[in-house]
């Protein structure tokens, strides 16, 4: 071969190395990775010490860039999962899609997460739509019904914000798919509770399995159940609890990722996803399809009680606020929300939050989302500090929206220094549906 | 002698093939081929199975939110008629096997086993 063709030769193969990156391949790189865990799905961190220094911003700027996905695109986010892939696969980690990286994604997969360690029962739902009713409840700790409801659909709603699931509460027990039960000791079932301690509850699988007890969830009412954080000794925190077991009935069996909700092991309260949850619910159901994704700017916050904080400073796209020790207060976001696309009135998955705090003096309790003066769902006892830079709270029933959304933020400050006491909010938006 | 040599390697390499044959043939022993637990004063619970007709003992999995043993008897004669009651509280020794022919698990965390042996079983003193 004559030198110059040679170097043709080599320029040539240099091109095809690199595969040109249509939008639609990105989106199946994406789908791919998500579905195989490479993504972090979330941000949550609780606690940061007591004296972590603020990040600077352009730090926390590339934190934020590297959490979100923007489909079709090869942003920070899907380049740092593609090379979490590559190391993996033990290809060279270039962050780009390759040749040798296409081909490994090309082999066949058994659909099992590389990073995942969930395990599927095998049986799964055949409607998204799925109702819950009590056949009774407990009044352990002062609690009431309407509490109960509060906390069972707040563990509903962790699932339905990561799948197209939605979960309604029925008066009927007797025709919801899930009944749930507070009973002691034997119940009919053929598997007995054992008092305080042991055995907390238990969840069948999805049908066709066990007949008519399909789905259910039953709690030992022997044990002390409260929604109260921190729960104190001896108490378990039903919220934690009862999404542990919804995860079983809706097909998941236990992970071994220690972590994780659908971990065995009940370490308190845990009213979050874990990466590894998500990767398990989304290989079952699938994600939602985004009809819409209205964002506001963190600027847009209004304080319930200004005098309740030391400072507030809106500087780029953040807004800092400092409040005052051992106080409490609630912030706010008004999003504006399209509520009819294409001539159809749109639904609501989730809300989502991107904040920071500094320490764990500075805590977001409680997150509220309404439609309009009508609240839709209710997320308490939080206890978020730390990076939340893409923060989802779902609403377990995915209702139509009619008057515009807002989201209502209960914080409280402990003592410490000024710092300790810094809250960030970037931004605030939702995820609708068809 | 080359034919020879030739007809003993032939009838060698046929007799080891016949020989793998036949160890292929050979039944591989049950309690090899399954996992065996033997348990010794295990605290459980005895329960009624409507859908096996059968009284069967769970345990807990300790430190789990939900991990429990449903142990099933190989014959429902096996525990005792005085101890037959669901939600009595027991101790038992035995040895437990994985058996293909159960039931799959119902619910979150359960692991269905044979209950191949009882060797004792007692009401738990704290009833």
């Amino acid at each position: 071969m004559s030198e110059v063709a040679e170097k043709k030769s080599t320029k040539k193969l240099k091109k095809a190395e690199y595969v040109p990156q249509k939008s639609t391949d990105i989106s199946e790189l994406q789908k791919h990775l998500q579905l195989f865990g490479y993504f972090n799905p979330s941000d949550a961190a609780f606690g940061t010490g007591n004296n972590r220094p603020p990040q600077p911003e352009d730090a926390a700027l590339e934190s934020l860039k590297s959490s979100y996905v923007e489909p079709g695109t090869m942003d920070a986010a899907t380049v740092e999962a593609l090379k979490k892939y590559q190391e993996f696969h033990g290809l060279k980690i270039t962050g780009k899609l390759d040749k040798e990286t296409l081909e490994e994604l090309d082999t066949r997969r058994c659909g099992m997460p590389d990073l995942g360690e969930f395990s599927t029962h095998g049986n799964k739902w055949s409607t998204m739509n799925l109702t819950y009713g009590f056949d009774n409840y407990t009044t352990d700790n002062g609690l009431t019904q309407a509490a109960i409801h509060e906390a069972i659909e707040q563990a509903f709603a962790l699932w339905a914000a990561e799948t197209p699931l939605s979960f309604r509460r029925v008066a009927n027990s007797a025709s919801a798919d899930i009944r749930i039960k507070f009973v002691s000791g034997p119940h009919g079932d053929g598997s007995s509770f054992d008092g305080p301690g042991g055995v907390l509850a238990h969840a069948y699988y999805p049908p066709p399995n066990a007949g008519a007890l399909a789905g259910d969830a039953h709690f030992d009412e022997a044990e002390s159940w409260t929604i109260n954080i921190p729960t104190g000794s001896g108490k378990v925190d039903l919220v934690t609890v009862a999404a542990h077991e919804f995860g079983h009935s809706l097909g998941l069996r236990h992970s071994s990722v220690n972590g994780s909700l659908m971990f065995p092991s009940y370490s308190g309260p845990m009213r979050y996803l874990h990466g590894d949850d998500v990767a398990g619910i989304t290989t079952i159901y699938g994600g939602y399809s985004i009809e819409s994704a209205p964002w506001i700017h963190g600027t847009s916050i209004q304080v319930e009680f200004p005098d309740r904080l030391e400072q507030i400073t809106r500087a780029g796209f953040y807004t800092y606020l400092y409040g005052k020790p051992n106080t409490t207060n609630w912030f706010h976001f008004a999003l504006p929300t399209p509520v009819i696309k294409d001539q159809k009135r749109l639904k609501i998955v989730c809300a989502i939050l991107r904040f920071r705090t500094f320490s764990n003096k500075a805590l977001v309790n409680h997150v509220h989302i309404y439609d309009g003066y009508t609240k839709i769902a209710a997320h308490n006892n939080l206890n978020l500090s730390g990076d939340n830079w893409f923060k989802k709270f779902g609403v377990a029933d995915k209702p139509s929206v009619y008057w515009g959304l807002g989201i209502s933020i209960g914080v409280s400050f402990g003592t410490g220094s000024l710092n300790e006491r810094r809250m960030d909010f970037v931004a605030a938006g939702c995820d609708l549906i068809n | 002698m080359k034919a020879l040599l030739f007809y003993c390697t032939l009838l060698c390499l046929l007799w080891g093939c016949g020989t793998r044959k036949s160890e292929t043939n050979k039944p591989i022993s049950a309690t090899k081929a399954m996992k065996e637990i033997r348990v010794d004063e295990q605290q459980g619970m005895v329960d009624y199975r409507e859908d096996l007709q059968k009284f069967i003992i769970t345990y807990h999995q300790k430190e789990t939110i939900d991990g429990q043993i449903t142990c099933i008897p190989a014959q429902n004669e096996m525990i005792p008629r005085d101890l037959q009651k669901p939600g009595i509280r027991v101790v038992f020794s035995g040895l437990l096997t994985e058996d293909p022919t159960l039931p799959p698990p119902r619910m979150g965390g359960e692991q269905v086993l044979l209950l191949k042996e009882l060797d004792s079983m007692h009401l738990y003193n704290k009833n």
